[in-house]
Formats: C-alpha cells, sequence, structure tokens
C-alpha cells in the first residue's frame, strides 16, 4: 500500500543529513566573519553582514536561536523597542503598537521568528548545540577564529565526554554572548584584555552606551548587545531591545568596515 | 560671571540668563562650549568614567574608549549615558575655560556627573558640582534628585520649569563663587540643597531667597567688596589624570 509521502530508507535519510551538515560545515569552516550567540544583536549583525554578501557563520549553545528576545521579561512575551529602534521592526515586518510616545511593543515570537527567518533568508547558517571554547589566534594577537564543540560535551562527565573541539577560522569573530561576554572572557584569561563588569540596571542610559560602545574591542574581535556592557562596565539594561538590534547593526557596519580595509 | 553652555541647548541657557540677569541685576557672558576643543584631552576623559557607583572609575580605558571620548567631544554628542567623575571632570575643563574665582565660571554640559557624599565611597548623580568652574548637568537635572517609586521623572528637559530651575542653579553657582557656600537650610530658599523632585521644584522653581540670602544679596549690589576665596590660590594645580 502506498502512502502520500515519498518511500524513502531510513538510510537514505541518515546520508542526506550527514551530507548536507558536513557540506555545510566543510564550507563554513572558514568564513568571512563569525558570530558567537543567536541573541537579537548577533542576528541582526550576521543578518546584515550577509545581505552585504559575506559568508557569516552563527554559533550557538543551545538549540534554538534568538536568545532573550522570545520573552520581554518576567517571562511575558512581549519585546518593547524604543525609537528610533522601530525602523528594524518595520524592516522585519514585524507588527508592533506605540504605546507611548517613542516606546514601542511587539509580539516577542513574532519579533523573533521574523529575526531568525531574514537571518537565514539572506543566507546566514548556524551551528546550533555547538558551544564556544576558545579563540583561534594568530601573528600579533589577531583573532582569527573560534575553537568550539558540541554543547553536550561540555556538560557531561568527563570519562564519557573526553571529545576534542575543531577550529574555525573567520577573518572576524563577534562576540555576540550577553552578559557573560564569553570569548572577551577568553581574552580576560589569557591577559589580553580587561573586562570592567556591569553595572546596577539604569535603562535610560545603557541603550544608547551600548550602542555606542560597540566596537573593534581588539583586532579581529567585534563585541556587540550586552557583551558590551560587560567589556566596558555599562549599566545593565532593563528588558527592552532597541540597543540590541541597533547594536547588531552597529557591529555589522563596523565588520564590514574592517573587511574592506583588510581588503 | 561667565557661562559656558552646550550649544545644542542655547535656547534653554538664554532663557535660564535671561531669568538669571532679571533677578540678580548681574548680566552674563556666554561662551561657546569648552568640551569641543578638548579633544586632547580624550583619554582624560575615558579615564574619569565612573564604572561603578562603589567608587571604581575607569583607569585602564580600552582604545575603543579613547575613539567614543574623541567622537563625542568632537562632534558634541555628549550626554550619551557615560557617567564621569565631576570633580576631576571640573579639573580637566579648568584650563580650558577663562575667568577667575572671584568672576566665577560656570560650565553647563549634557553630561552625567557625580560625586561622592562626604565620608562615603559610593558615588551619587548630580546636577551640580561646585567647583573651578562649576558644572551643571543638564540630563541631572532630571535624573539626579530622588524620586518616590511608584512616580517617574517629574519634568524633562523641555519642561516650562526648567529654565527656572536652571537660573536658580546660576544664582547658587553665584553664591559660591562669592563666599563658597551654596546652600541654605531653608526649603524654600532657592539656596536650598534639594535632594528630592519635589524640593528642587519648590526651591528652585519659585525664584525666592529668604531672608538672610536677600539680604546678604542686597549688601553684595550696593557695595560689592572683593571676597576672595580660600581656593583660588589652590585651583590651578595640575592633576595627575590631566
Amino acid at each position: 500500500m502506498g502512502g502520500f509521502f515519498t518511500i524513502i530508507s531510513e538510510a537514505d535519510i541518515t546520508r542526506a543529513i550527514i551530507r548536507a551538515f558536513s557540506e555545510q560545515l566543510e564550507e563554513f569552516s572558514r568564513s568571512d566573519v563569525l558570530v558567537i550567540g543567536a541573541g537579537p544583536s548577533g542576528l541582526m549583525a550576521a543578518r546584515d553582514l550577509a545581505q552585504k554578501g559575506k559568508k557569516v557563520l552563527v554559533v550557538e549553545r543551545n538549540n534554538y536561536l534568538g536568545g532573550g528576545f522570545w520573552i520581554g521579561g518576567y517571562l511575558m512575551n512581549k519585546v518593547t523597542v524604543r525609537h528610533p529602534a522601530e525602523a528594524i521592526l518595520e524592516e522585519l515586518k514585524v507588527p508592533y503598537q506605540e504605546v507611548k510616545k517613542g516606546l514601542f511593543v511587539a509580539d516577542g515570537p513574532h519579533a523573533c521568528s521574523k529575526l531568525i527567518a531574514s537571518a537565514c533568508d539572506a543566507g546566514v547558517k548556524v551551528l546550533n548545540m555547538t558551544e564556544f571554547e576558545d579563540v583561534v589566534m594568530r601573528e600579533g594577537g589577531r583573532v582569527a577564529g573560534a575553537v568550539v564543540n558540541w554543547t553536550p560535551v561540555g556538560h557531561l562527565p568527563r570519562q564519557i565526554t573526553c571529545v576534542d573541539p575543531i577550529a574555525l577560522e573567520a577573518s572576524l569573530l563577534i562576540d555576540a554572548t550577553g552578559h557573560d561576554a564569553f570569548v572577551v572572557r577568553k581574552l580576560e584569561e589569557r591577559g589580553v584584555l580587561k573586562t570592567k563588569g556591569f553595572g546596577g540596571m539604569w535603562v535610560e542610559r545603557s541603550e544608547d552606551m551600548v550602542v555606542e560602545y560597540t566596537g573593534e574591542v581588539h583586532p579581529g574581535l567585534i563585541v556587540t548587545g550586552m557583551a558590551v556592557a560587560t567589556t566596558f562596565g555599562l549599566p545593565r539594561m532593563g528588558p527592552t531591545f532597541g540597543a540590541m538590534l541597533l547594536s547588531g547593526r552597529r557591529a555589522a557596519e563596523l565588520a564590514l568596515r574592517v573587511l574592506e580595509e583588510k581588503g | 560671571m561667565k557661562i559656558y553652555g552646550c550649544h545644542l541647548h542655547q535656547k534653554l541657557i538664554k532663557e535660564a540668563l535671561f531669568i538669571f540677569s532679571g533677578w540678580m541685576g548681574e548680566s552674563m557672558q556666554l561662551l561657546p562650549c569648552p568640551l569641543k576643543e578638548a579633544y586632547s584631552l580624550a583619554e582624560a576623559f575615558a579615564r574619569i568614567r565612573v564604572i561603578s557607583p562603589e567608587g571604581v572609575l575607569n583607569w585602564d580605558p580600552f582604545s575603543l574608549e579613547v575613539d567614543f571620548e574623541t567622537r563625542r567631544l568632537k562632534e558634541c554628542r555628549c550626554g550619551k549615558g557615560t557617567v564621569y567623575d565631576g570633580h576631576l571632570y571640573s579639573f580637566l575643563l579648568r584650563h580650558r575655560v577663562e575667568g577667575s574665582w572671584d568672576e566665577g565660571v560656570v560650565v553647563i554640559t549634557p553630561d552625567y556627573l557625580c560625586s561622592r557624599q562626604k565620608g562615603e565611597d559610593r558615588y551619587h548623580l548630580r546636577y551640580i558640582i561646585f567647583d573651578f568652574p562649576t558644572l551643571i548637568s543638564l540630563p541631572g537635572i532630571i535624573e539626579a534628585p530622588a524620586r518616590r517609586s511608584e512616580e517617574g521623572y517629574l519634568w524633562d528637559l523641555g519642561d516650562f520649569r526648567i529654565p527656572r530651575i536652571l537660573a536658580a542653579l546660576l544664582i547658587q553657582t553665584r553664591f559660591f563663587f562669592w563666599n563658597e557656600e551654596p546652600f541654605c537650610d531653608d526649603p524654600l530658599c532657592s539656596l536650598y540643597n534639594a535632594h528630592w523632585q519635589e524640593e528642587l521644584l519648590v526651591a528652585k522653581g519659585n525664584q525666592r531667597l529668604c531672608e538672610r540670602h536677600s539680604e546678604f544679596l542686597i549688601k553684595r549690589k550696593r557695595s560689592d567688596p572683593i571676597i576672595v576665596s580660600k581656593k583660588c590660590e589652590t585651583v590651578r594645580k595640575k592633576h595627575p589624570c590631566e
């Protein structure tokens, strides 16, 4: 008896998964830009860069992408942005409402899924369930890639997860790992730079500053989103996402400039 | 008194000067903001940024932070949220402004400033820093005074009461340069050291001096004696972060 679907063997399905994944991993073992962290700032940076024709790979330790952008705060799934960040919601075709002059609210799931889709549509590729372990460094201490491993490897007993990581090369790395600032902190561990932590929550000030301080913190490493706050000791931000989106955009602009200078 | 004002807030500053002159009978010279030409001090400004209210300054800035300061100073992009140690900020501007202690010099800035309470390590956001030059922080007028948790800010910089509040702060500055005592205990006097939003509104918004300070002002207007400040001999010392 035939069904609706084409008859395919289990082995064919397995081969299809392996082939597609390994082809992509092989192709993206060297990228123009490697983004660590698929929260709103990382996705935004990746999307803008891919739209400009750059080869971009995003590494995300969770299975899901989007970071905190699904939920606006306290498990309530409405996200807010302040002017002028609503222009990005407009660009992503996310419906939103102005609740107060200059303050906009949108559905978290809608906004987040649109951003993910837009990044994927632009050509961004993703390695999810993959954890950043270390940086690849070249002459003069320039950051030239990341050492990564499967997320579960780091979370199981050592005797059953003695799995070596792999390295991915890139002309530029973007640290979009949120408050943890994993990449920047790795450089701190190596004594290359020193982060400053972050202060108390202060929405009015922190959003502007996160965007202003987004930049190349070390040769080959751009920092974006809340990782900026940790790196530069800026105040914590409340549950509002305008700065994440605009910081991601700024990171992409800076990355394009750096790539252009490098030729 | 000489006043250096941010050119992005000239309308507000001119309104405040008009109120001040009408009240004090003293005209003030409005000069362009000294920060624009101070970009060679970008690194020093990056160092005096307050990282944490627990008294931590940014003594070892990244080049990115120095770039930000250069951009901020050159392109008039102050007030983006960075908070500075007010007295060190004043110190950095000391050689960038003209005028003597007795004359009085004030800089009105859109930057956030803070200072420590006597005997405390913790920084507090301020709307005015009495020093040479005295600094008035425009966002500080909105955000520095304490407010009850259920209420937001009672005003923004576009509020009609702000020019009067700013004029009262200039009067306080005038008293500071006259006798180094800019404060009064009377909550209705414009020299009252207001900590809460409502207090600031009452004290500064009413354009009123207490009896003691009104008398001082009348005497001062009549005789205008030169009061040499104790501090005027020491203010020109060079600071290590400069």
